[in-house]
Order: C-alpha cells, then sequence, then structure tokens
C-alpha cells in the first residue's frame, strides 16, 4: 500500500510513524513521491501578502459608506411607508365597483324596463324613438 | 493540541461574528478583520497574482461579511469565510480574463541570484506558481487552501461545496500536476 497525499504531505514537516517510515525504504515509487512534494513546499512561496498602507483606511471608508446605505435606506422607508399606504387606501376605493355598494331602487328597474322595451321596437319604431331624442337634445341647447 | 487552538478560535470567531450580525458592534467586526485581512489579500493573491486587484477582492470579501444578515453561532467561521472568498475570487476570474503568464514577480525569491543550485532553485519556483496559476480553478482553490491556509478537507469541502472525497480528489490532482512539474524540471536539469 502506498503512502497517500495526507502522508506525503504530513512528511514535509517531519517522520511518519515507523511502517510508513519503513515502507518509504523499500518503495522506490513512495520516495520519489514524497522528494517531489517536498520540492513543491521548498519553492512554492508560502509568506503572506502584507496589504499596501492605505488598504484598511480604504476598507473602513467602504464601511461608512455601507453604513450611510443602510440608513439612508431606513430613512427612505421611514419617509415613504405613510406615503405608500395613503395611496394603496385610495387605489382600493377607487378600485371597488360602487354599483356593487348601492342597493338596486326603482329608478334602475324602470330604467331597465326602458331598455327592453327598446328591444322589442323594429328598426323603423327605432328611427322614430331617435328623431324624438335629437328633437328634445336641440330644444334643450336652444333653450340654454 | 495545534488542531484544539484551531478549533477553539474558529469557535470563538464564530461568537463574534454571530454577535456582531446581532448587534452590528463593528469592534466585533475589527477583531475579525485583524486576523484574516492578510491571509485574504494573500488567499485573493494566489487566484488573480496582482496586488491591487486582491486587495480589491480582499474587501470585497470583508464588505460581504460586514453586510451579512444571518449567522448561525454554531456555524465554522473559517469554512465560511474561505466560501465567501472563494465565490469572490472564482467569479472574479471567471469574469476577467487572467493571464497565468506570470507578471514581473513583486517579490522574486530571495535566493534567486547566486550559486546555479539558488538559481535552479528560483527557476523551479517559478515554474511552480505557473503551473499553479495554470491549474483548473477549484483544483488551485483546493491546494492553496490546504497547502498555504492549512485547512483541513472538512474545511476545504464546505468552502467549495464539494464532498469530502471530492476534496481530495482535487488536492490529490493539483500535486500530481505540480509533482510532473518537478519531475520535468530535474530532467532538464540534469541533462
Amino acid at each position: 500500500m502506498h503512502l497517500t497525499d495526507e502522508q506525503l504531505m504530513r512528511r514535509v514537516e517531519g517522520p511518519l510513524d515507523a511502517e510508513a517510515e519503513a515502507h518509504l525504504k523499500g518503495c522506490a515509487q513512495c520516495r520519489a513521491a514524497a522528494e517531489e512534494t517536498a520540492a513543491i513546499w521548498r519553492h512554492l512561496p508560502s509568506e503572506l501578502v502584507e496589504p499596501s498602507p492605505g488598504f484598511d483606511a480604504r476598507l473602513r471608508a467602504r464601511l461608512d459608506a455601507e453604513d450611510e446605505r443602510r440608513q439612508a435606506g431606513w430613512f427612505r422607508w421611514a419617509w415613504a411607508a405613510p406615503s405608500f399606504a395613503a395611496a394603496l387606501g385610495l387605489i382600493l376605493v377607487l378600485a371597488t365597483p360602487a354599483s356593487s355598494e348601492r342597493p338596486v331602487d326603482d329608478g334602475d328597474l324602470q330604467m331597465l324596463a326602458e331598455l327592453e322595451l327598446l328591444d322589442d321596437l323594429d328598426a323603423a319604431e327605432l328611427v322614430d324613438v331617435y328623431s324624438d331624442l335629437e328633437l328634445i337634445e336641440s330644444l334643450d341647447g336652444e333653450e340654454g | 493540541m495545534l488542531k484544539e487552538a484551531v478549533e477553539g478560535a474558529d469557535a470563538e470567531e464564530a461568537q463574534w461574528m454571530a454577535e456582531f450580525v446581532r448587534t452590528r458592534d463593528r469592534v466585533l467586526f475589527e477583531r475579525l478583520f485583524d486576523r484574516y485581512r492578510r491571509r485574504m489579500v494573500t488567499y485573493a493573491y494566489k487566484f488573480v497574482r496582482r496586488r491591487d486587484r486582491a486587495e480589491e477582492l480582499a474587501q470585497d470579501v470583508f464588505i460581504r461579511v460586514y453586510t451579512c444578515k444571518t449567522y448561525r453561532p454554531d456555524a465554522p467561521f473559517r469554512a465560511w469565510l474561505y466560501q465567501v472568498a472563494t465565490r469572490v475570487c472564482l467569479n472574479e476570474v471567471r469574469r476577467r480574463e487572467y493571464s497565468v503568464k506570470l507578471e514581473a514577480l513583486d517579490r522574486e525569491p530571495a535566493d534567486s541570484v547566486g550559486p546555479d543550485g539558488a538559481l535552479e532553485g528560483a527557476q523551479l519556483s517559478q515554474r511552480l506558481m505557473q503551473r499553479l496559476a495554470e491549474l483548473p480553478e477549484k483544483q488551485r482553490a483546493a491546494f492553496v487552501m490546504c497547502r498555504f491556509e492549512g485547512l483541513s478537507h472538512e474545511e476545504i469541502s464546505k468552502a467549495l461545496e464539494v464532498s469530502i472525497s471530492s476534496t481530495k480528489s482535487l488536492i490529490h490532482r493539483a500535486l500530481e500536476a505540480l509533482r510532473a512539474e518537478v519531475r520535468s524540471h530535474q530532467e532538464m536539469t540534469c541533462t
């Protein structure tokens, strides 16, 4: 059984247990892998990159901007909420059909009856009715 | 012992983070920032290999931490932070065309001049960095977290949002590629 990646990586830091070390002595393939892994560890620089001097200040400025944006968001909401509620209320009032609130009265029934009567008239009689209506409208216009 | 210390620090950081999200006390955020500012710049640098861009990405990571709205106190902080950082960095390298050709490195290895052996060492160092930069994104991220950040397989799997067996496979393939680079370099210098 060859050494695992974990064992090869751990061996860079120090010897493994006796069994693994014994295997390593007798296995050229694992020895080569261990040496190559050690070379990778040696030659890939692991130092941390030091941020430039302005790094902290730049971040704090961005944090301040975030705080301002958050506060501005709350302010806008606090200002807009009552206006939004009023607008919503108005829309609801306007959108509600008035006829559904008003009970049907005698006038409505009479108008419906007249409309049904109009349906029963033939074309010639309808012409007469419309002529009468136009005459009444022209009289209204003269009176005005 | 070291593992216990790391786990203890992780639990403490998770509590700071949860408390920060609840109270918005910037002192708690600053503690986390102080601990990870260099690590985040270094981590981002491994993806973009430009210090200025690495700093911007590290700042993006901290802004995401700062604006986080929910955090469970029992969530492991380090794995979560690297998950955020990995998302930011992978998003960046997918969005922009980053040349894998290494520009003049910020800092040449200290032994880049001198005896032949040291020069060879510097050349191998360059080749390995180049190869690392060419690795597929998740292989690179897994290897960097393992080699440079000292994260466990479990933490890496959480950060990359993959299974532990996939994490091991990613690290294995990255190691294989880098070992092949070492072999190639040795063959070249032996002839």
